[in-house]
């Protein structure tokens, strides 16, 4: 019994690296050098730039600072959803879904490798966004503070992630996907208190904002940026983990509907 | 001779900008980013400037949007004309017509130009609703002009940058990195005095900063000397042209002395 267990765990640790390989081969091919440096890196700075300028020109430096630390992340977590969508609807487009069907390995661990070089991507996006930025505009946040909520910074994509995927899989049937995960993602900006708090806005933003990934993962780096304690910050963390675990289960229910939909049905070339 | 070549480049003109908009009205990809994207960077913008206690800079913050909408239409739509046609295999076809694609796209992007001024609507929709601000335009014949003018500049402004996307796959990573810098030298939603002083000129270069001007002012006020404004967005529109003129003879140069769009 444990030998065939430690045997689906290997094929499935081999189907997860396979993923990561592939994960990583696309990656390459789409970022080119030039790609990279040209377009991606002044899209990630020029995009963050224009709304810490929008929240310094309406509250100074205080509200560049918050927007700042909202922007670094949000520009990641706007990356990683649209790429996870992408993860997600690219089966169809690549006409691969079928054979995720016929497979007789199970779709998860082979996925959840595909996703993985986005997360360095996201990564980069907020470290170059900090980097550049914070010694730019002369925003007041210590390199050892944000060094020190990364953790948490890691936990918001992965919650991203998790949404990304969740509109992936609803997605999947109509041809919109990455246009709704695109306004999606911009929404965010006013959900999740990117810009401005959750407390200044009317009460049914922030009921939406507290079903988000993102909103309590933000308030708890804020707070760490300012020097709380881990400790004092773990009820939000709490929060931003369940969050997550929810949107990942809805992602893996979902698509695993449209997987037994597509079987039954015949027809993949709709999906 | 003249007159007759003329009559069919307007014509080739009004087939491609009624083409256009018929595609326009049935595709629900850019009625949807006609809608969401101002109502989203409307409530962005103006809730962050009453949040910052300045509601003041709410009209400011709405017309910025606006333009903003109108820019990003016009460029994401010229990338995705490119690419559509590259993707269906008709963009050579397009090129070895003896119409000069020049022509072809400036009917098409002056067509997305129009549409796009929705946004606008949808931008002053949004700050009355969502925050019930007293929106009203103090001079609403120069708030038309200046929208009129500025549409056809932001078009010949586009031609610039579609003319590269013949040339590149990578339309789509371009247009979204060319949106944000024209939103913030142009000063839309966010002021140019935040900006250094060197990037003035680049601001000045740029027909957004002079229609946000003029929408700014006939918002607030009905008095004031537009004139100098105007001919700052005429004149660029004129250079626009004479560049975009250049660059495609250039990029049509390329593609035909390749005989294939293919390399690109």
């Amino acid at each position: 019994m444990l030998a065939k267990y430690a045997t689906m765990l290997r094929a499935d640790l081999r189907l997860f690296w396979s993923g990561v390989r592939a994960s990583w081969a696309t990656y390459l091919v789409e970022l080119t050098p030039t790609v990279f440096f040209g377009f991606r890196i002044p899209r990630i700075l020029l995009q963050s730039l224009f709304f810490v300028f929008l929240a310094k020109a309406a509250g100074g430096d205080q509200l560049a600072r918050f927007a700042m630390i909202g922007n670094g992340i949000q520009i990641a977590v706007f990356m990683v959803m649209l790429s996870m969508e992408e993860v997600i609807e690219s089966e169809k487009w690549n006409s691969t879904f079928q054979y995720l069907i016929a497979a007789p390995s199970s779709w998860f661990p082979s996925m959840l490798g595909k996703s993985a070089s986005y997360f360095g991507d996201a990564l980069i996006a907020s470290t170059v966004s900090f980097a550049v930025l914070i010694p730019a505009l002369h925003i007041q946040i210590l390199p050892l503070d944000l060094l020190r909520a990364t953790p948490i910074i890691l936990l918001i994509f992965i919650s991203a992630s998790a949404l990304g995927w969740s509109i992936g899989a609803f997605s999947l049937p109509i041809r919109y996907g990455y246009m709704i995960c695109n306004w999606f993602a911009y929404a965010m900006i006013i959900f999740c208190g990117i810009n401005i708090p959750t407390s200044a806005m009317p009460a049914w933003v922030q009921v939406i904002g507290n079903l988000l990934p993102v909103t309590h993962g933000l308030q708890a780096v804020r707070a760490l940026i300012d020097g709380a304690t881990y400790a004092s910050v773990w009820p939000l963390v709490g929060k931003e983990i369940l969050i997550a675990l929810f949107y990942a289960a809805a992602a893996w229910l979902v698509f695993g509907y449209r997987m037994r939909v597509t079987r039954q049905n015949g027809n993949f070339e709709l999906v | 001779m003249k007159a007759a070549h003329l009559r069919a480049t307007l014509r080739v003109l009004g087939n491609s900008i009624v083409l256009q908009v018929k595609d326009n009205v049935v595709s629900n990809y850019f009625i949807a980013t006609l809608v969401m994207q101002p109502v989203i960077f409307t409530i962005i913008s103006v809730g962050t400037y009453l949040y910052g206690h300045k509601p003041d800079l709410g009209l400011f913050a709405i017309t910025g949007t606006g333009l903003i909408s109108i820019w990003n239409n016009n460029l994401f739509i010229s990338g995705e004309l490119i690419r559509r046609e590259r993707r269906t295999g008709t963009l050579s076809l397009v090129i070895a017509a003896p119409t000069p694609l020049l022509v072809i796209l400036l009917g098409k992007s002056f067509a997305n130009a129009i549409t796009s001024v929705l946004a606008m609507g949808v931008t002053f929709l949004t700050g009355m609703i969502a925050f019930r601000l007293p929106i009203g335009i103090a001079d609403p014949l120069v708030f038309s002009i200046g929208l009129v003018l500025v549409v056809f500049s932001i078009t010949c402004l586009g031609l610039v940058f579609g003319s590269l996307f013949v040339i590149t796959r990578n339309a789509g990573e371009f247009v979204s990195v060319a949106n944000f810098p024209v939103y913030i030298l142009s000063g839309l939603s966010v002021p140019l005095t935040l900006l250094p002083l060197w990037t003035r000129p680049l601001s000045n270069f740029l027909t957004p900063t002079w229609g946000n001007k003029i929408l700014n002012q006939a918002a607030v006020q009905s008095s004031g000397n537009m004139l100098p404004n105007y001919l700052w967005i005429v004149g660029l529109s004129a250079i626009y042209l004479v560049i975009a003129w250049f660059l495609y003879r250039r990029v049509e140069y390329l593609a035909l002395r390749a005989g294939t769009l293919e390399q690109w």
